[in-house]
């Protein structure tokens, strides 16, 4: 026992130090991890840099952050659930075509590796791999596009070249010094309002993405490397596993869109919304791609069964909008993405139409999808 | 003095009750997997027990996600809740310090002998479960079943056999199943492919392939690389276990009554388990002491998954740091009236 | 002078505003069997944990054995046996298993080859040597107390320090212990006990402390406190006789005896006066204080009385009675 103790000065100064050891443990690391980068780069150069990072390898964790907070519909829970939440997101990146996204869940994993042969999608939950032939380009959203490589490349090619890009201070990301550069959207036609996106300045590999709406001050998805390293990934991590006992099936697609597109496009009119339909995808042509732009809007046809199941679901979760068209129409709307259900009155066609696009565009879409199949 | 606060407790009827209690649900769960096989929808229910109905040698790792939210920290908060505040309201810590027993060296042995509790009731819940595991599930031997069956990615059965027409040949499961939703995907497919597995015969294959093991990943698990797994994962939940049991022993410095230090202790994880999974708590959450607890689960992906487990190490070893930092500076200075 | 074993200087402990040990200054010398004498709720509790470093003082300083406490009571606490507020034990644990737990905690190593004989000395010597295995949670209430005094003399104390020790035993009981501490205290031990006993202090000590609502208001040798009173004690068959004859003298009558101031000469010449004069004697001596009219001087009622918290005046004149140094 040493002098003091007892004394009320003893047990002041034992305390104080506690309250100095905690005050070290809690300080110093968010100390180290606040503190501000230093690096610069000419926001023009630095976009050009991360529209051309896609051969950049890497491997890392990332965290996305989504704050759409769309309600659970059945048969497009992977998707409303992607958009409102945290996802948790392992990478092994060595080419476009040589990749594997694993999505981490406290009591399992789903994991998607992309080869030059197709993709394989291994599911721990359901024992099972699925051999995927392919994916059209135009699809529904997926864990690995909220990547923050994936997302920056793919929402800054949808920007038009006279979008103008201011720097960002520089922030430090997994230990990447990295530049920013804001993107703001001019295009009245899309929800997007700017995109912020953290890469590092050497290779241009994007580490951090923020996608802003128009009108919300807070970014809505938020993208962030915890972990990264630049250069190519373990080769052994890129194979597809099966586990022993897992079974294996095959399918042209993993996407619901891929899995739709593949019927009859003749209901989709080669104009909605004032925007014109791109040329459809071999293998896919029931999928409407309507404009190549962020403003882009997608029309698939849906069989008669799945609309009514979609209808219902958007119904039951009681927050969708019912669109002023003639029909049923139903949207699913937050500030950047709308998801919309629309079906003729007599219920023999019906679309999913969707897009980062705002409201009018969706209630033009929609009008003009019942119109233009119509005639 | 660590020795004998390990006899105390050692000889405590209570340290084994709890232990014995802790094996209880697992094997109260095994037997009813076991008699009805009705395991928990994929990606629901506690980690791993859609899987231990393959093979039993991977219900450790299942028994592990069934204790740890509650029952384990239930456990160690009353260890440690009554570690000193026990003493204390007996009248036998007075006698401990008069013997003498410095008051530092108490603080230490208290928590040297909740440290070997913990380790003593995660390795009996795993040796238990492993047992109960293997006897109700099997166990076989996971390589061999790796052997016999072909490469998914090999030249002939692969992915390239798949390419642009794949579509009659296709087994997919419902529209919008395995694409658009996990809850359509799991019972479409489940069973081997029959044209994988005609290199050898299939109904052994498939049988073999019952009772053996993959990781999170899919990467099929020798016995060795499963055992060294579960031993990361059981001493990642023994060292996730510390910082209950540091707040449960600050606090039994704090009170005379055991049950106050351990209802504190509670308290204290409940709130951690709430704001951890709120999204508005968010720039507390890698502070709290619930954080990183389900990182063990980590161990068991390919490859191995460092970040959550090095930050939990850490996480813990903080909250021990501080926190007996406190039990010191508040327990070497305050004066034994009971 | 012998050496002091405990010996403090302005000790004090309050606890919030209220004063539990005020201002006490406490002498134990070597070799003494020094009884702490004062009613419930007086502090003494207070300041046998203070002196065993188990309570810290607000203010005063303590040596015990010749080293300052609480800063070094690490180094004395070997070589005193102590017994706090009532026995204490491990309830699930027979008594020995209690008392070689208790051994194991202590600070010197290379000890334990001998534990058993050890114990089983200690329980020998408190009488409870024929005990079995049972629990302790099955003891009553005079065996706890033997055990918790076993324990004290586990590591064969210089200074034995006990609270209370006789409480919760029978007559017979009370009369071993007394003898086990008479027994130890001619072997050299110091022998420091509180009580709020007055019987059990007047059959044991030799020296006294006595502490009334946290002060100390007497501290002396026990054949000083119980000194003559200078009045002589008269019994007689006659009470009006003697009254008559010793008239003036006498101080108090009850019944048949009178007190009576002490004249000339002492007690022979009172005798001779009183047979001179015819009247029949039964008895005379010199009239001695009991320690019980000393404390009742000195104290008012008990603190656990309602009256206790107030200071009523009753604070007696240090010249009238005790004799403080």
């Amino acid at each position: 026992m040493t002098v003091g103790a007892g004394t009320t000065g003893g047990r002041a100064l034992r305390w104080a130090v506690v309250v100095l050891v905690g005050a070290l443990l809690v300080g110093v690391p968010a100390a180290i991890a606040a503190r501000p980068g230093s690096a610069q780069a000419d926001p023009d150069e630095l976009r050009d840099r991360i529209a051309a990072s896609a051969d950049v390898p890497w491997t890392g964790y990332a965290e996305a952050r989504a704050g759409l907070a769309l309600p659970r519909i059945p048969a497009l829970s992977d998707v409303t659930t992607l958009f409102s939440g945290v996802t948790r997101l392992r990478g092994w990146y060595a080419a476009p075509d040589r990749a594997r996204t694993d999505v981490l869940t406290p009591v399992g994993e789903r994991d998607r590796y992309t080869t030059p042969r197709g993709q394989a999608v291994w599911d721990y939950g359901a024992e099972l791999l699925t051999l995927v032939a392919a994916d059209p380009v135009v699809r529904l959203p997926r864990p690995d596009d909220l990547l923050p490589p994936a997302l920056a490349r793919r929402l800054l090619a949808g920007t038009a070249a006279s979008d103008p890009a201011t720097a960002l201070p520089s922030r430090r990301v997994a230990g990447v010094d990295a530049a920013g550069v804001r993107v703001t959207v001019a295009d009245p036609e899309t929800t997007v309002g700017a995109l912020d996106v953290w890469a590092d300045p050497a290779t241009g590999l994007p580490v951090a993405v923020e996608v802003r709406a128009r009108g919300v001050a807070d970014p809505l998805i938020s993208t962030a490397f915890g972990e990264l390293e630049q250069g190519p990934p373990d080769p052994a991590a890129l194979e597809p596993r099966r586990g022993p006992g897992a079974g294996v099936t095959r399918s042209p697609t993993s996407d619901l869109f891929g899995v739709l597109g593949r019927g009859d496009g003749a209901s989709l009119p080669d104009r909605i919304a004032g925007r014109d339909r791109e040329p459809p995808e071999e293998d896919f042509p029931a999928l409407g791609q309507y404009g190549t732009t962020l403003g882009q809007l997608v029309a698939v046809p849906l069989p008669a069964d799945l609309a009514a199941t979609l209808l219902g679901g958007i119904d039951r979760a009681g927050a969708g909008r019912t669109l002023p068209v003639e029909g049923q129409g139903a949207a699913l709307e937050t500030p950047l993405l709308t998801l919309a259900v629309v079906r003729s009155n007599d219920g023999g066609r019906a679309w999913v139409l969707a897009g980062l696009v705002p409201d009018a565009a969706i209630d033009a879409g929609a009008a003009d999808l019942l119109a233009g199949g119509a005639a | 003095m660590i020795g004998v606060e390990l006899v105390k407790l050692a000889r405590r009827p209570r340290t084994w009750a709890t232990i014995g209690l802790l094996c209880l649900l697992p094997t109260v769960v095994a037997v009813f997997l076991a008699t009805t096989r009705i395991s928990p929808p994929p990606g629901q229910g506690a980690a791993f027990l859609s899987a231990v109905l393959q093979s039993g040698s991977l219900y450790p790792a299942a028994a592990l996600a069934l204790v740890l939210p509650i029952f384990l920290p239930v456990a160690v908060a009353v260890v440690a809740g009554d570690a000193v505040a026990g003493e204390s309201s007996q009248g036998t810590l007075r006698y401990l310090l008069v013997r003498p027993v410095r008051r530092t060296a108490l603080l230490g042995a208290k928590l040297v002998a909740i440290v070997v509790f913990v380790l003593g009731a995660v390795l009996s819940v795993a040796g238990t479960s492993y047992v109960v595991g293997v006897s109700l599930f099997g166990a076989g031997d996971p390589v061999a079943v790796v052997r016999a069956l072909p490469e998914v990615t090999g030249d002939d059965g692969g992915v390239a056999g798949t390419a642009p027409a794949g579509g009659p040949q296709s087994t997919s499961g419902p529209a919008g199943g395995q694409v658009g939703g996990s809850d359509a995907s799991s019972s479409g497919g489940g069973q081997p492919d029959a044209r994988d597995s005609s290199a050898v015969d299939p109904e052994a294959a498939r049988e073999r392939a019952q009772s053996s093991v993959s990781s999170l990943s899919g990467e099929a698990l020798s016995p060795a690389d499963l055992a060294a797994r579960l031993l990361g994962a059981m001493g990642y939940v023994v060292v996730s276990m510390l910082g209950v049991a540091a707040i449960a022993l600050f606090l039994s410095t704090v009170t005379t009554s055991s049950l106050g230090a351990t209802l504190g202790a509670l308290a204290a994880l409940i709130t951690s388990q709430v704001l951890v999974s709120l999204d508005a708590a968010s720039s507390v959450t890698p502070y709290l002491p619930t954080r990183y607890w389900l990182a063990w689960i980590d161990f068991f992906r390919d490859p191995i998954f460092l970040r959550d487990i090095t930050a939990g190490l850490w996480l813990q070893a903080g909250y021990v740091v501080v926190l007996m930092l406190a039990a010191w500076a508040n327990f070497t200075t305050k004066d034994v009236t009971s | 002078m012998t050496r002091l074993v405990i010996e403090t200087r302005g000790l004090t402990k309050r606890y919030g505003g209220r004063a539990a040990v005020d201002d006490v200054d406490l002498h134990v010398a070597e070799g003494a069997r020094y009884g702490f004498l004062g009613p419930n709720g007086s502090g003494k509790t207070t300041m046998v944990r203070m002196l065993l470093g188990l309570v810290y003082a607000t203010r005063g300083e303590i040596s015990v054995l010749g080293r300052p406490v609480p800063s070094r009571v690490a180094e004395v606490l070997p070589e005193i046996g102590a017994m706090v507020e009532g026995p204490a034990a491990y309830p699930h644990l027979s008594g020995r298993a209690n008392l070689a737990l208790l051994d194991a905690s202590g600070p010197r190593r290379g000890r334990a080859g001998r534990r058993r004989e050890r114990v089983e000395e200690v329980l020998e010597r408190v009488g409870l040597g024929a005990v079995d295995r049972r629990p302790v949670r099955t003891y009553s209430l005079g065996m706890r107390q033997r055990l918790g005094l076993a324990g004290a003399l586990l590591n064969r104390p210089r200074l034995l320090v006990l609270d209370e020790p006789t409480n919760g035993l029978d007559p017979h009981g009370i009369r071993e212990v007394r003898d086990l501490l008479v027994t130890l205290n001619a072997a050299g031990t110091t022998v420091f006990l509180s009580s709020h006993l007055l019987a059990e202090i007047e059959a044991l000590c030799t020296d006294v402390g006595v502490v009334d609502r946290g002060r100390l208001v007497l501290e002396d040798a026990l054949d000083a406190v119980r000194g003559p009173t200078g009045r002589l004690v008269v019994r007689t068959p006659d009470p009006e006789a003697a009254a008559r004859v010793l008239g003036r003298a006498v101080a108090e009558r009850h019944g048949d005896t009178l007190v009576v101031d002490a004249a000339p000469g002492g007690p022979p010449a009172l005798a001779r006066h009183l047979v001179e004069h015819g009247v029949p004697l039964d008895g005379l001596a010199e009239q001695r204080r009991s320690l019980e009219d000393v404390v009742v001087a000195l104290t008012g009622p008990g603190s656990d009385t309602a009256r206790g918290a107030r200071r009523n005046g009753a604070r007696p004149d240090p010249t009238s009675g005790g004799i403080r140094r």
